[in-house]
């Protein structure tokens, strides 16, 4: 019994560092925004108790604060299937045995890894800017130039699109969710003459629905807290159209110096994405299959 | 046996938590060891380290480094550790080590930040009770303006930087645009619509939101004589002067004197790096004149002007301001020779020579006299400073420079330019949210 509990310490202090870590750079934190979301503070000097206030000057009074919800929510419902759908695609044809297999997955994931840096914000700017390269390209096609930066109402699909190319954590995580399903389905499958996409539809997607799960709540998640490409893209313009919910954060904190009304407003984003992913779970059990009945959950 | 091998490797578990710990806090305790070390080598004086930190381009890194260099050599006690970088995310960096305590110890600022950092604390030293630093070298009325902050010299000019035009002159020439054109609001509305007529594809003012705000705030200043909003948190001027100026920026767009922001918006913050000014597609850029040189390594031929100013303005609206301001952290534990180098950075002709004008026209007159006697100063950047600082207007007051206002603005003037809200919708609008925000501003106060 006695070298039993020396062993529980000796474990933990092997995950020392790690538990240190998240006391000090993420429990702390959570803890002392939520306290700040309470009081009027300005990074500097000390806060002071002002109740629920700021909670309520965000519901009643910032105009922005519902301009940058809707936007966010809007950004999400665009982002998340496009990217899942593209990452599935891309998934199952690396499934397939091609030449060279690898080089294709490795660069197919290159987009993930520059991923929401600076410079391919950049890059995006002048991709989709008014004489940008794909204005160019689609004139070869007779089509008359987008403005898909300037305009309010495409500038936040644009936005998104960033989002989608950057889809290869998730295609990994198809791809393996792939190689998992049993071959002998298939076979099965073809002997009894499904068409290609019968086979999708009643293997493939049921098979891979657990992965597809993961993935989903994972980029929601993502999606929501969305805010280099926004930032450097398009600043939030134009009209404010792509003015994310986490930019009014940045805003609130580090330009107006609102450190407690920021911190208010990370907490109801905080419940926000609670709200939705707790939402996605309940409804996972209905569209989600599991060989073993669901137990490993 | 075992027993031993359990217990070193629980030691070196710990070593390691440790390290990880000690890792991230401040590196002062190491500047400090690592000072103890030198000092017994060197008797003379104390070997101090400093840290230095600005922002800025290409050009004013590589001078500030070069002077850096030079007096480390002068001051072999002295050591400098440059920290800089562009503009992009200074002012949160700092912010944030001010109020963590790990700021450097030279601090280059903004005027603008002034009143917002000094809501939040008393951050910077009193330059003026520095013995080293000589500041007679200095023009006293500026220094007054825009240095001091409840009697303390917070800091000292590093240029002057005044509110100008900066223009293509090869975009001049194409369309047949004088040269030597002294502007006011009628010509700019005339030869901007001009310009459009004669090409589609060109416009004479490159102009984003933020531009569009200073405009916006320059004209009206000049019909009302007040400042733009009051220090009680009044508004400086009335619905029927902000309509006046809404349907004069209204007219551009519309006429084709701006280029629209549909096409300009990627740039918006930014309109120095819009690919039509760097092709002269488009003529003029209402910015300061600190900007001059970074423009200048884009646009061979580029002109600097005086900003519009009506015959009947009661106030011109120039604003000429500190390009920057150096200060020194109020906790720096090496705030004398800090000073000392304040004092070299500024005074010394040798490091006139070297810092040149990457930070604006210098501010004393001896460096400036050393650089035209070099050669080394734009002649046309000397005169349009020159002219703009005899025709300056009264300095901007604090809340007039807000950053929600600022926002508040830009937003309105997207919808203006979009032709959502009408030039007087527009002024309706700006009004009530000013109104709102400038309450708000007021009850933070008390």
């Amino acid at each position: 019994m006695k070298r039993y509990k020396r062993k529980d310490y000796i474990g933990l202090l092997y995950i020392s560092p790690w538990i240190i870590g998240f006391l000090l750079f993420k429990l702390y934190p959570f803890i002392m925004s939520f306290i700040y979301s309470f009081t009027e503070y300005s990074i500097t000097g000390t806060p002071a108790f002002s109740g629920l206030s700021n909670y309520i000057y965000a519901f009643t009074k910032d105009r922005l604060f519902w301009t940058s919800f809707f936007n966010t929510l809007l950004y999400v419902v665009m982002t998340v299937p496009m990217k899942l759908a593209f990452a599935l695609i891309v998934a199952m044809i690396l499934n397939m045995k091609i030449k060279g297999v690898n080089i294709f997955r490795t660069i197919y994931y290159l987009p993930s890894i520059f991923g929401g840096s600076v410079a391919v914000s950049v890059l995006w700017r002048f991709l989709f800017m008014k004489d940008g390269i794909v204005n160019k390209f689609l004139s070869i096609f007779n089509i008359g130039s987008v403005d898909w930066l300037g305009s309010p109402d495409i500038a936040l699909f644009t936005v998104s699109l960033l989002a989608v190319w950057q889809f290869g954590s998730s295609m990994v995580i198809f791809l393996a969710g792939l190689k998992q399903i049993p071959n002998e389905l298939y076979e099965a499958a073809l002997v009894d003459g499904a068409s290609r996409a019968r086979r999708f539809f009643s293997i493939t997607l049921p098979m891979l629905s657990p992965v597809l799960f993961f993935n989903l709540v994972m980029q929601t998640i993502n999606a929501f807290q969305e805010f280099t490409g926004p930032f450097v893209i398009t600043a939030g313009g134009p009209m404010n159209s792509t003015y994310l919910y986490s930019m009014l954060i940045y805003d609130n904190a580090f330009k107006y110096f609102r450190m407690g009304y920021s911190s208010a407003l990370s907490w109801v984003q905080f419940l926000l994405i609670m709200v939705v992913t707790i939402i996605i779970f309940k409804t996972s059990s209905s569209w989600t299959y599991y060989e073993d009945g669901g137990q490993s959950i | 046996m075992n027993n031993f091998k359990k217990f070193v490797s629980l030691v070196l578990v710990v070593l390691i938590g440790m390290t990880l710990l000690v890792g991230c806090s401040s590196d002062e305790s190491s500047q400090e060891s690592s000072n103890n070390n030198t000092d017994s080598s060197s008797n003379e004086s104390k070997n101090v380290t400093l840290r230095f930190m600005w922002w800025g381009g290409d050009d004013r890194h590589k001078a500030t480094l070069d002077a850096i260099d030079l007096y480390m050599q002068k001051n072999p006690n002295v050591k400098i550790d440059a920290e800089y970088s562009g503009i992009d995310g200074y002012l949160q960096k700092l912010v944030t080590q001010l109020s963590g305590n790990t700021a450097a110890d030279i601090i280059q600022i903004d005027v603008t930040w002034i009143p917002e950092l000094a809501a939040q604390g008393d951050f910077f030293a009193d330059l003026s009770q520095q013995k080293s630093i000589d500041t007679t070298t200095f023009d006293q009325n500026f220094l007054k303006q825009y240095s001091y902050l409840n009697d303390k010299l917070i800091g000292l000019p590093t240029g002057i930087n005044a509110s100008a035009l900066l223009y293509n002159k090869d975009f001049f020439a194409k369309y047949g645009i004088d040269d030597k054109t002294v502007w006011n609001w009628d010509n700019l509305a005339e030869t901007a619509k001009q310009v459009h007529q004669k090409d589609k594809n060109a416009y004479l003012l490159n102009f984003d939101a933020t531009v569009s705000y200073y405009m916006v705030k320059a004209y009206v200043i000049q019909r009302t004589g007040n400042y733009w909003v009051n220090d009680d948190y009044s508004l400086g001027f009335d619905k029927q002067v902000l309509t006046d100026a809404f349907t004069y920026l209204d007219q551009l767009f519309k006429n084709g004197g701006i280029q629209p922001f549909s096409e300009s918006a990627p740039f918006q913050g930014k309109p120095e790096q819009n690919p039509k000014w760097l092709n002269g597609e488009l003529g003029m850029l209402w910015n300061w004149t600190s900007m001059y040189n970074v423009n200048k390594a884009n646009i061979k031929n580029l002109g600097i002007a005086m900003i519009p100013v009506a015959p009947d303005a009661k106030d011109t609206g120039i604003i000429v301001r500190p390009s920057q301001l150096l200060t020194i952290n109020k906790n720096s534990e090496n705030a004398e020779e800090a000073a000392k180098f304040i004092n070299w950075f500024f005074n010394d002709p040798e490091a006139a020579k070297i810092l040149k004008d990457v930070r604006g026209l210098p501010p004393t007159e001896t460096a400036r006299k050393i650089l035209v006697d070099n050669g080394l100063l734009d002649p046309a950047l000397n005169e349009a400073t020159t002219n703009a600082t005899k025709m300056m207007g009264k300095p901007e007051n604090g809340i007039s420079q807000n950053q929600e206002l600022e926002k508040i603005s830009t937003d309105v003037i997207q919808e203006l330019a979009y032709q959502k809200l009408t030039p007087e919708k527009a002024a309706d609008e700006l009004i009530s949210r000013f109104e709102q925000k400038l309450s708000e501003l007021k009850d933070q106060q008390k």
